[in-house]
């Protein structure tokens, strides 16, 4: 059976999938998608909404399995190194600079700019991870309360009308993913599946420490580097398509590895595939909960994370 | 297969904990470093293999620099079992000794039955087979230990290096422990570290003993393990009783 985990978690994902082209503020009939005027204007938007989920969930649970594996940390997560902070201030600046009014890429540039930013400092205040993972948490723990703080001070002195960008977009937002993020956004969630597919190997043995890395035949330093630069890379993107959205890089790995075992090359697409699902059905009752305004995707994220995580805390302690 | 090391010294900050130490491993000897704590044992071990570099003298395997090996070259000619320290993943028993077969093969390479035999084989020999799908940090000490060594030995190395491996070992699996190291088929070059003076006695074929990063003794196990010698490097009366043993 264990060849069919796969195949039934895509066929999952596509159910899921479709599920989220016809649920939202009104059910829309699969034989309304396409009619005499071409593609129904509603199916094009949640279709959008549907590609950007699945690949922001997908690049966000890769993103947590890996720095999980080279932090040591089960409860580490795509921003534990400050990278949500850092982003935040990027797009913050991007909105009380004025630059948002001009280009629509100019918000999602300015957080995967300070998402890389702050990964610059993380790395260099733990002297490129030479000092060790504990070293490369807690540069990335003082990095992003760096950043929250010069976040507040955009926040105040930002006007009325940025401040409400600025917290819509803390709060994750995959109604206004740009389109033409949408396809390297993809070709980049199917490329690190498959990136991680062949360095699993790499990664089991960095997740055992750095001794044991070395000694099964690594070099230690450079793949904490490699995986933690891939994986920022990851969660800056999915920040520059969706804000910042918790708890789906902190959980999904987390349940598959119970689920599935810790053999990252093997567990590497069923991530990528579980954090997509996830992240669709989260935004499905984000849009059907409340249907006057629609709650926040990192809102429901958190409400649905939040407590699933606590439930496998307890059931670990049992164990 | 052969591991020279030759005059290494090393020092943390101005402290030198490696003073001039030469040593060769060869396939089927069995050398055992003994010495009290922070006598530098298990940094010559990460001098040996490669995980330091000395600050003088070099280490040679087969003639070429250790540091500068490719890694899986290195990790099938070269196994180490550090002192335990369990995966803060829930890596399984199984999955863990995997991972040490693994290392042999490129990324892209398949498991063949050879390796999962392999794998079931080092299982059975450490008698982890039992508990395969328990998470390694689950275990007691022991058990940890006795994973960790079906690990390396999955690797089916030419030196194989281990540092306190029986510290948590109950004396059965002490005993059988060292008849899996005396027997195995590829008799691979073994160096183990080990407080156990008893255990040194009866297993090594050249003892060492370390002090303060210096070789102060070394030869066959009779000859070395004297009162005078031992009470010169521990700072007090010891010896070795001849009688009933495990061993």
């Amino acid at each position: 059976m264990k060849f069919l985990r796969l195949p039934l978690a895509l066929v999952l994902l596509v159910l899921v999938a479709f599920l989220g082209l016809c649920l939202g503020s009104y059910w829309l009939s699969p034989s309304e998608f396409y009619g005499p005027d071409g593609w129904h204007p509603v199916f094009v938007l949640r279709f959008q909404r549907v590609v950007a989920s699945c690949t922001v969930g997908c690049c966000l649970s890769l993103s947590g399995m890996v720095l999980q594996a080279v932090l040591r940390n089960p409860l580490a997560e795509p921003f534990t190194l400050g990278l949500s902070g850092g982003a935040s201030v990027g797009a913050a600046l991007a909105f009380v600079l004025g630059f948002y009014a001009k280009s629509a890429f100019a918000v999602p540039a300015g957080a995967f700019l300070g998402a890389l930013a702050i990964l610059t400092l993380v790395l260099w205040i733990s002297r490129c991870g030479k000092s060790g993972s504990e070293t490369l948490l807690l540069s990335g723990v003082i990095s992003g309360t760096i950043a929250s703080s010069v976040l507040m001070y955009l926040l105040s002195v930002a006007h009325n009308e940025e401040l409400a960008g600025i917290t819509w977009w803390t709060l994750g937002d995959l109604q206004s993913t740009d389109p033409k993020l949408l396809w390297p956004g993809c070709i980049l969630a199917i490329a690190a599946i498959i990136i991680l597919q062949c360095f699993g190997d790499k990664l089991d043995a960095i997740a055992l420490g750095d001794d044991l890395a070395y000694y099964l035949g690594n070099n230690p330093r450079r793949l904490t580097l490699g995986f933690v630069g891939f994986a920022s890379l990851l969660a800056a993107t999915t920040v520059a398509m969706a804000g910042i959205i918790g708890f789906c890089g902190l959980i999904v790995p987390h349940i598959v590895r119970q689920i599935y075992g810790c053999i990252h090359r093997k567990i590497a697409p069923l991530v990528g595939v579980w954090g997509a699902i996830f992240l669709v059905l989260c935004d499905i009752l984000s849009r059907c909960l409340y249907r006057e305004r629609e709650i926040p995707i990192g809102v429901m994220t958190a409400l649905i994370g939040g407590p699933v995580f606590l439930w496998l805390l307890n059931r670990r302690r049992a164990q | 297969m052969t591991l020279v090391a030759e005059r290494i010294s090393f020092s943390y900050g101005r402290h030198r904990v490696v003073d001039d130490v030469s040593l060769t491993l060869s396939s089927g000897d069995f050398t055992v470093l003994l010495g009290p704590n922070g006598g530098g044992k298990s940094t010559i071990l990460s001098l040996l293999s490669g995980r330091l570099s000395p600050s003088s003298g070099e280490v040679l395997l087969n003639g070429l620099p250790v540091s500068g090996l490719p890694g899986r070259y290195r990790a099938s000619k070269m196994a180490v079992v550090p002192q335990s320290s369990p995966p803060t993943l829930d890596f399984s028993v199984r999955e863990r000794v995997t991972i040490g077969r693994r290392a042999r093969l490129s990324p892209f390479q398949r498991m063949s039955p050879e390796d999962d035999h392999a794998i079931e084989s080092a299982m059975s020999q450490l008698d982890v087979l039992e508990f395969a799908d328990r998470p390694c940090n689950k275990l007691s000490g022991g058990e940890q230990q006795r994973v960790s060594l079906a690990a390396a030995l999955v690797q089916e190395p030419e030196v194989l290096m281990l540092d306190e491996p029986t510290s948590s070992l109950d004396p059965a699996h002490v005993v059988k422990t060292v008849q899996i190291l005396k027997n195995l088929p590829s008799q691979p070059a073994i160096l183990l570290i080990t407080h156990d003076i008893e255990l040194a006695f009866h297993c090594a074929k050249h003892l060492m003993l370390l002090k303060d990063g210096k070789i102060r003794f070394q030869g066959p196990p009779e000859e070395i393990l004297t009162p005078e010698n031992l009470a010169e490097i521990y700072g007090c009366n010891a010896a070795i009783k001849p009688g009933v043993t495990f061993f």
